[in-house]
C-alpha cells in the first residue's frame, strides 16, 4: 500500500487529493494535511467583501467530505520535510503541527511515499511596513479579501464607510496591490468594481472617490503582460478594454506603483520613475505579495537542504529552467511541465506552491532599483489542471512504477478562462469574461505577442455575471464531491 | 525605406502590441523606416502598427528631432484635454477626443536602456494617439459616445463636414424605433401569460394585444414619414438616409406581422 501525502487543501491540493483517491481506490492511502478546517472558494470572497454573500456560502467543512471520499484528513500545519528519512530509516516524512482546537499544537511525524506540496502562498503582509502587523498577519490599517475571514472584515469596514458617505462625509477608497511584486490583480480588480456597483445601489457613489493602485505597468496587465481579446469582432488590447471600463465607472488609477509604506489613512508609494508619492484613504483593500510558506527541509544527518527543495522566495523547485537569464532569453519551454522536484522524484508541487522560472510580464525596475512588476498569476483554473496532472502522475507511479512517463500541464501550453466580476446582481450584474491561450506567451510559436489571438476572447456584460455565479455553484458542487463532480472541468 | 501607411478600413493581418525583446538590426531597420515614412509624408509621428509591424515601437517628433520610443508605458496621466485630432490612418478626417494633458512615459531606447519622458499638450496627445495604435486601437476609443457616432458618420460618408448639430444623436426617428422594439418584446412576453389566464381575463389580454398592434402600426407609419423629414433636415446622418428608413420600416413591419400571427393563433 502506497501513501500519498498532500500538503494543502485549496484548489490544487483538493483536486490532487480527490482525483488521486478516486483513481487509487482503497488499496492506497491518501492523506491531506491542511491547517484550515474549511474549504474556501476564494474567487467568491470578493462578494463576501461587499456583503453580497455570507462566509458560509463560500466555505464548507472539509472533514465530512474527506470522510466520505475515504481520504485521511489531518487538520495541521506542515512545518518540516525530511525527504531522506532519518538515520537508520529511509522512510521520508514530514512534521506536522495540529491546528485543531484543544490539540495544543501537538506535533506528529507523518511518513509518505509520495508528497505533493499544494500549500498555496503565504500572504506576506509584512513585506510592506504597515501592511502587516509585524507578526505575519494583516495589519489594522487596511483590509484584504484573500481569505473568507478577511472578506468578512472588509465588508464590516466598507459598511462603515458607506454609512459615513450616507451621512454626507466624502470618503476615499483605495484598492489594489500593497507591494511592487504582488500578483492577483484580478481579485482587486473585481473588488473595486463590486464596491463601485454596491455604492451605486446604496446611493452613495457620488460621495466616494474610488481609486486603483497597482504595480502593473499598464491597466489590464493582470500579471500576464496583458492580453489581446476579440471584442465584437475586433481584437483589442486588455489595456484599452480596462481603460474604457475604468473611465466608464469613473475610477481613477495609479499604475507602476510600489506601495512602500502604509500608515493610518495614508500610503506612501514609489513610481516607475523612482519618484515618491502619498495617497490618502478612508478605506483601503491592498493585496499583499505572496511568498512560499517557509518550509525547512532536512537531510538524514540533520543538515539543512531547504535549497534543494525551495527557491529563496519559499516556492518549490520543480522541473523548470530557472537559469533562463534576461528577458530576451525567456522561452515558453522554461516553464515546468510535470512539477516534479529534480532532487526528489517522489515530491511534486501544484498550484501556487511551485516556483515559476521567471515573470510573465516584462520586468520593470525603477531607477532606485525597486522591482515594480506583477509576479505570475496562478489562478484557479491552472491550479486545478496542474493538481489533476500531478494526481495522474503519482497514481501512474504507484501503479506502474517510478519510471513511468509523467503527465504534463505546462502553463505555456495551457489556456485559461477568467470571469472577473464587476458587480453582482441578477439583472444588473456585470462581469468580464476572458480567455487566453497560452497563459505564458510562446514567442517562438506566436511571434509578436506570444499568444494565439484566435483563442482569445473578451466580453463584459450581464451574461458574464451569470456565468460567474453559475461557476460559483458548480465549483462548490465539485469540491463537495457531489454526484457528477468529475464531469465538471477544472 | 519609406513604407506604405495603412489607412482605414485596412488592418494589419497579424498581431500587435508585441514587446520588443531583441534590440538588433531588425529594430534598427524598423526605426529607420518609421523616420523615412514620417519625413516623406510630413507627419509628426508614426507607430510601427501603421506601417504593418506588430512591435511596440513609435517614433515622434519633438522640436524637429526624432524620439525613438520602444516598449512604452504611460504610467502617469494628469489633467484633461479635448483636442481635435487627425491621423494618417483616417485621412482628411478629424475628431474630438479626451486626452491627458500631461503624461509620464517609461520606454527603452534602441540600446534597450530604460528612459523616461514627461510630455505635455501636443506631444502628450501625439504619444497617446500613437500608443492607441500600438495596442491595436485607434482614437475612436478616446471619444465620447456622441463623438464616436459622429465620427462613424464621417467615415461612412467620407467627409469631415459633419458636426454634432448637423447630425444629432437623439433623433426622434431612432426613439420611435426603440419604442416599437420594446412594444413588440412586451407584446410577446404578455402573450406568455395567456397560458395562465382564462375567461374575461383572457379576453382583456386579447383586447390589449390588438390595441398594442394598432399603436405599433401607427408608430411605424409615423416613423416612416418623420424619419424622412429628419433625413432632409440632417442630410449627413446615416440613420436618416431614405434606404435606411425604408429598410427599418420593413423590418419593424415584419416584427409587427409576426406579433399579429402569434396573437391570432395563440389567443
Amino acid at each position: 500500500m502506497a501513501k500519498l501525502v498532500i500538503m494543502g487543501g485549496g484548489v490544487a491540493g483538493h483536486t490532487t487529493a480527490t482525483f488521486a483517491k478516486k483513481w487509487l481506490g482503497n488499496g492506497h492511502e491518501v492523506v491531506v494535511v491542511t491547517p484550515n478546517s474549511q474549504w474556501n472558494w476564494i474567487p467568491s470572497n470578493i462578494w463576501v467583501g461587499v456583503g453580497q454573500m455570507e462566509k458560509s456560502e463560500v466555505t464548507f467543512p472539509l472533514a465530512p467530505v474527506y470522510e466520505k471520499a475515504g481520504i485521511v484528513y489531518k487538520q495541521a500545519l506542515a512545518t518540516t520535510i525530511h525527504p531522506e528519512g532519518r538515520e537508520g530509516d529511509d522512510t521520508p516524512f514530514i512534521v506536522i503541527k495540529s491546528t485543531e482546537e484543544g490539540a495544543n499544537g501537538e506535533t506528529e511525524e507523518l511518513t509518505y511515499d509520495y508528497l505533493v506540496n499544494a500549500t498555496g502562498p503565504k500572504l506576506n503582509f509584512d513585506a510592506t511596513p504597515g501592511l502587516g502587523n509585524g507578526q505575519g498577519q494583516m495589519g489594522d490599517k487596511t483590509v484584504s479579501v484573500c481569505t473568507a475571514e478577511h472578506a468578512v472584515h472588509a465588508n464590516e469596514e466598507l459598511t462603515k464607510v458607506f454609512e459615513k458617505a450616507k451621512a454626507g462625509e466624502r470618503q476615499k477608497i483605495l484598492v489594489g496591490t500593497g507591494h511592487g511584486t504582488c500578483t492577483c490583480q484580478g481579485a482587486a480588480f473585481e473588488y473595486i468594481f463590486n464596491i463601485e456597483h454596491e455604492a451605486k445601489k446604496a446611493g452613495v457613489r457620488d460621495m466616494l472617490d474610488i481609486k486603483w493602485i497597482s504595480n502593473e505597468a499598464f491597466l489590464g496587465d493582470f500579471g500576464m503582460g496583458g492580453l489581446h481579446m476579440k471584442v465584437g469582432g475586433y481584437t483589442v488590447s486588455s489595456k484599452i478594454f480596462a481603460e474604457s471600463l475604468y473611465a466608464e465607472r469613473d475610477v481613477e488609477w495609479i499604475i507602476g506603483a510600489h506601495t512602500s509604506k502604509v500608515e493610518e489613512g495614508k500610503i506612501e508609494y514609489e513610481l516607475l520613475d523612482g519618484t515618491m508619492h502619498e495617497e490618502e484613504f478612508d478605506f483601503a483593500m491592498l493585496i499583499p505579495p505572496f511568498s512560499g510558506v517557509g518550509f525547512k527541509a532536512y537531510a538524514k544527518d540533520g543538515a539543512d537542504i531547504t535549497d534543494k527543495l525551495f527557491m529563496p522566495n519559499g516556492f518549490m523547485i520543480v522541473d523548470a529552467k530557472y537559469d533562463a537569464g534576461a528577458y530576451e532569453n525567456w522561452k515558453a519551454s522554461d516553464w515546468p511541465e510535470t512539477y516534479q522536484n529534480p532532487s526528489f522524484g517522489n515530491i511534486f508541487a501544484a498550484g501556487i506552491a511551485f516556483a515559476p522560472p521567471h515573470l510573465i510580464s516584462k520586468p520593470m525596475t525603477s531607477p532606485n532599483g525597486t522591482a515594480i512588476n506583477p509576479t505570475p498569476p496562478r489562478t484557479g483554473m491552472p491550479a486545478g489542471i496542474i493538481g489533476k496532472a500531478v494526481a495522474h502522475s503519482v497514481c501512474d507511479m504507484i501503479k506502474k512504477g517510478d519510471d513511468v512517463e509523467l503527465h504534463k500541464a505546462s502553463m505555456a501550453e495551457m489556456g485559461a478562462a477568467c470571469v472577473a466580476s464587476a458587480g453582482k446582481g441578477v439583472l444588473n450584474g456585470t462581469a468580464a469574461a476572458m480567455t487566453v491561450y497560452p497563459v505564458v506567451p510562446d514567442f517562438e510559436k506566436y511571434p509578436g505577442t506570444g499568444r494565439d489571438t484566435k483563442y482569445t476572447f473578451g466580453e463584459i456584460g450581464l451574461a458574464g455575471h451569470w456565468i460567474k455565479h453559475i461557476l460559483h455553484h458548480m465549483f462548490i458542487w465539485k469540491a463537495k464531491l457531489k454526484p457528477g463532480w468529475t464531469l465538471i472541468p477544472e | 525605406m519609406i513604407q506604405e501607411i495603412i489607412t482605414y478600413p485596412a488592418q494589419t493581418d497579424f498581431g500587435f502590441g508585441g514587446t520588443v525583446r531583441h534590440f538588433d538590426e531588425t529594430l534598427t531597420q524598423l526605426l529607420t523606416d518609421l523616420k523615412d515614412t514620417i519625413t516623406a509624408n510630413n507627419l509628426e509621428g508614426l507607430s510601427a502598427y501603421q506601417i504593418s509591424s506588430p512591435l511596440t515601437v513609435m517614433v515622434v517628433k519633438k522640436d524637429n528631432e526624432f524620439i525613438e520610443i520602444i516598449n512604452p508605458t504611460i504610467f502617469t496621466k494628469e489633467g484633461k484635454l479635448h483636442p481635435t485630432e487627425s491621423t494618417a490612418y483616417f485621412p482628411n478626417l478629424t475628431a474630438t477626443t479626451t486626452r491627458a494633458q500631461k503624461i509620464k512615459v517609461m520606454y527603452e531606447d534602441r540600446e534597450g536602456q530604460q528612459q523616461f519622458l514627461t510630455a505635455e499638450d501636443d506631444l502628450a496627445i501625439l504619444i497617446q494617439r500613437k500608443m492607441d495604435y500600438l495596442l491595436g486601437s485607434t482614437f475612436l476609443a478616446r471619444m465620447s459616445i456622441e463623438e464616436k457616432e459622429l465620427f462613424e458618420n464621417k467615415l461612412t460618408q467620407n467627409t469631415n463636414n459633419i458636426t454634432l448639430e448637423s447630425c444629432p444623436t437623439n433623433l426622434v426617428g431612432d426613439k420611435l424605433l426603440k419604442g416599437i422594439k420594446y412594444g413588440v418584446i412586451g407584446g410577446v412576453i404578455a402573450l406568455g401569460t395567456s397560458f395562465f389566464l382564462e375567461g374575461s381575463a383572457l379576453n382583456l389580454l386579447k383586447t390589449l394585444e390588438y390595441s398594442l398592434l394598432a399603436i405599433l402600426l401607427l408608430a411605424t407609419v409615423t416613423y416612416f414619414f418623420y424619419a424622412q423629414y429628419e433625413g432632409k433636415k440632417y442630410n449627413h446622418c446615416t440613420s436618416c438616409q431614405i434606404a435606411n428608413v425604408a429598410a427599418m420600416t420593413l423590418i419593424k413591419t415584419i416584427h409587427i406581422i409576426g406579433l399579429f400571427l402569434l396573437i391570432y393563433f395563440l389567443l
